[in-house]
């Protein structure tokens, strides 16, 4: 019984709250702890690994493993900063009459290409007998191609389109601070509600629900824990792992729409490393490569450690290589004791 | 005759499709065909080939190193520091011996995590991977290594009997690799353990051995193709090879490697290799933007592994 309460329990948690001590000791727990760095953290995990996580969670737990995510990142929010942008007649004279209706279509043609990438993905993965990894590889190399193609060698600046910037860098509330510069003193305002991190939740939010209350979310556990198992007891694993992956480039596409607008531009490599990134705050999280482990809020704790590990590190005054290496110790360290606790 | 034709059927035609697309480009650009372009072609694809050789191993394994872009960085930057002009003959034969056992100690290190520690290859070697680039910056301290000596830019960039040098070296790797697979008991280790590790174990085979021992050749040949293309390159930064593994997967894959392992041979990284190079080659050839090349690759990779039909069957 003991044991079982114990289970329930992801081990990163503790994992998360004994670096944030421990930053919190080394950097100076009133300059740690600062309520302006603990939303910087959050807001940056959340443009950033925070709900790419998700998708590659749910590429994880259905046996599979989805390299494209990065790409996806990439080409959404570069798709998303061109319709917003691009001088054609059409979307010039819709962008003057009525931007609201610009700024919607921009976000569904996004999250549509997506869906698009992550249904090619699916698509094959189900129909063959490829490794999603190289599947994946290849869609990455055609969703960057198509990026760098739209970018055409410049960085796409999307300027004073406040609805716009407020999906990225909004927030619902605000909090004055005083912050002390030397003798002088300025007000600064923290946003506490940010819009980017209630879509975040809000997106945790239903997969969690799905996972545990859906067919779906049954069937993906079920394939992840026994494949052939899933199979014979008539549950279509095609499908299943076609959903999972088109769902996982619809995720993924929120993210690009999101960075584009805290950075208020877009470059075509806006999302490079972001699917390794993903991988590993799942497994950090919890989750087996070999699928089926593993739920949505413990992969938005592995988000965080990765988050908090970088901020972290940044305040540290660490340097950009020596973050690589610990964060590439890290990684090996999480999955070796994984590892040796299910051998047990 | 028959049966010989059925069991070759498949290096067959491969073969073929390097002829087709030879044609091809021969009949859009007859400048093609001449033997500087020719030569040309096998001395860029020698890289990507050196380098999937080893990545093949792990392949037949069952497992995939992911690593081997950042150990080339690595030991190019090893290489800037200590093949400037000023060393001794003596300083750099020692200096080249102690990069090629680090580089085999990187592969041996992937090894170890999937062997014994029972990690997932492609995670384990992703670690590994950040771990050695990021070394290659803490040691680059920001400088770009380019005061080689003669002798080691003759390594990657010189001629041997009118050949350009990496291509010998991609040969001589080639067939010492294609031997230990085909003549050798450790060849049919790898191959057994791919293709079914329990019944390997149970047949008295050292799994954990022979693991360990194809992940370490794989860091080895990145060592070597490090070398050959750091001097070729005559320049040593710690961003090179970013693509690399990416590369070498996709020759392996076009060249009939099975992700599953156990299946596959020398032969068919070779054609792999020259596929994606004669490709890149005619794209460029074609004044195709260099933005579109990436996104054929991509296309290419997955094209190849569905048209193979060792990996592309499904399950029955």
């Amino acid at each position: 019984m003991k044991r079982r309460f114990l289970r329930q329990i992801p081990m990163t948690l503790p994992l998360l709250f004994a670096m944030v001590v421990l930053f919190a000791i080394f950097v100076g727990p009133a300059k740690y702890l600062k309520l302006s760095n603990i939303m910087n953290v959050i807001v940056q995990c959340t443009s950033g690994v925070g709900i790419v996580a998700l998708a590659s969670f749910l590429a994880i737990c259905s046996t599979g493993v989805d390299l494209s995510l990065g790409g996806i990142v990439s080409l959404s929010g570069m798709l998303t900063a061109k319709l917003l942008t691009w001088d054609v007649p059409l979307l010039s004279g819709l962008r003057e009459q009525s931007p609201a209706l610009l700024l919607a279509l921009a976000v569904l043609a996004s999250i549509a290409t997506g869906a698009l990438v992550g249904s090619l993905n699916g698509l094959i993965l189900s129909r063959t007998n490829i490794p999603s990894f190289i599947i994946t590889l290849g869609t990455y190399k055609i969703c960057e191609t198509l990026s760098r193609v739209i970018a055409d060698g410049t960085t796409v600046r999307v300027n004073g389109n406040a609805a716009f910037e407020f999906i990225g860098g909004g927030s619902l509330l605000n909090v004055q601070q005083i912050v002390k510069q030397g003798a002088r003193q300025s007000v600064r305002t923290v946003g506490v509600l940010p819009v980017s991190v209630l879509i975040l939740f809000f997106l945790y939010l239903v997969f969690s629900i799905v996972m545990k209350r859906t067919r779906f979310g049954t069937y993906v556990y079920a394939i992840g824990g026994n494949y052939d198992a899933a199979e014979l007891s008539g549950i279509d694993t095609r499908r299943t792992r076609f959903r999972a992956f088109l769902l996982g480039g619809m995720i993924a596409a929120v993210t690009g729409i999101i960075m584009t607008s805290r950075l208020t531009a877009a470059s075509a490599s806006n999302g490079l490393g972001l699917e390794f990134d993903g991988i590993a705050a799942a497994v950090v999280g919890g989750a087996a490569m070999t699928g089926g482990r593993s739920t949505p809020w413990r992969t938005l704790i592995g988000a965080f450690i990765i988050s908090v590990l970088r901020n972290g590190f940044n305040m540290i005054g660490m340097s950009n290589s020596l973050q690589m290496i610990a964060i590439g110790a890290v990684l090996i360290f999480v999955v070796a004791v994984d590892a040796a606790r299910n051998r047990r | 005759m028959k049966q010989a034709f059925k069991a070759h059927a498949d290096a067959l035609s491969r073969l073929a499709a390097v002829a087709l697309i030879f044609a091809i480009l021969i009949l859009i650009s007859p400048s093609f065909g001449t033997i500087t372009n020719i030569l040309n072609v096998l001395r860029i694809s020698s890289l990507t080939l050196m380098i999937a050789t080893g990545i093949a191993m792990c392949m037949l394994v069952g497992g995939i190193d992911l690593s081997v872009g950042a150990t080339i960085a690595l030991t190019s930057i090893l290489f800037g520091r200590y093949f400037q002009i000023g060393h001794s003959a003596l300083e750099m034969v020692m200096g080249m011996a102690g990069i090629l056992a680090l580089s085999a100690a990187i592969g041996a290190s992937n090894g170890l995590c999937v062997a014994y520690l029972k990690l997932p290859p492609f995670l384990a070697t992703y670690g590994v991977q950040q771990i050695a680039r990021g070394l290659a910056y803490l040691l680059t301290e920001g400088l770009v290594y380019s005061n080689f000596t003669e002798e080691f830019k003759f390594i990657g960039g010189g001629y041997a009997l009118g050949v350009p040098t990496p291509i010998l070296f991609a040969a001589a790797l080639l067939i010492a690799i294609g031997l230990m697979l085909n003549k050798t008991t450790l060849g049919r280790r790898i191959y057994a353990v791919g293709s079914n590790r329990e019944a390997a174990r149970y047949s008295g085979i050292n799994v954990k051995g022979t693991l360990l021992t194809a992940y370490t050749l794989s860091g080895l040949t990145a060592g070597i193709a490090g070398i050959v293309y750091t001097s070729r390159l005559n320049c040593a930064e710690p961003t090179i090879g970013a693509e690399f593994a990416q590369q070498a997967i996709a020759a392996a894959a076009i060249g009939g490697i099975s992700f599953k392992g156990g299946h596959g041979n020398v032969f068919g990284v070779i054609i792999g290799a020259v596929i994606l190079t004669l490709i890149t080659n005619g794209m460029t050839l074609l004044g195709i933007d260099s933005n579109w090349q990436v996104g054929v690759t991509g296309v290419i990779i997955i094209l190849s592994v569905l048209i193979d039909r060792n990996t592309a069957k499904k399950k029955v």
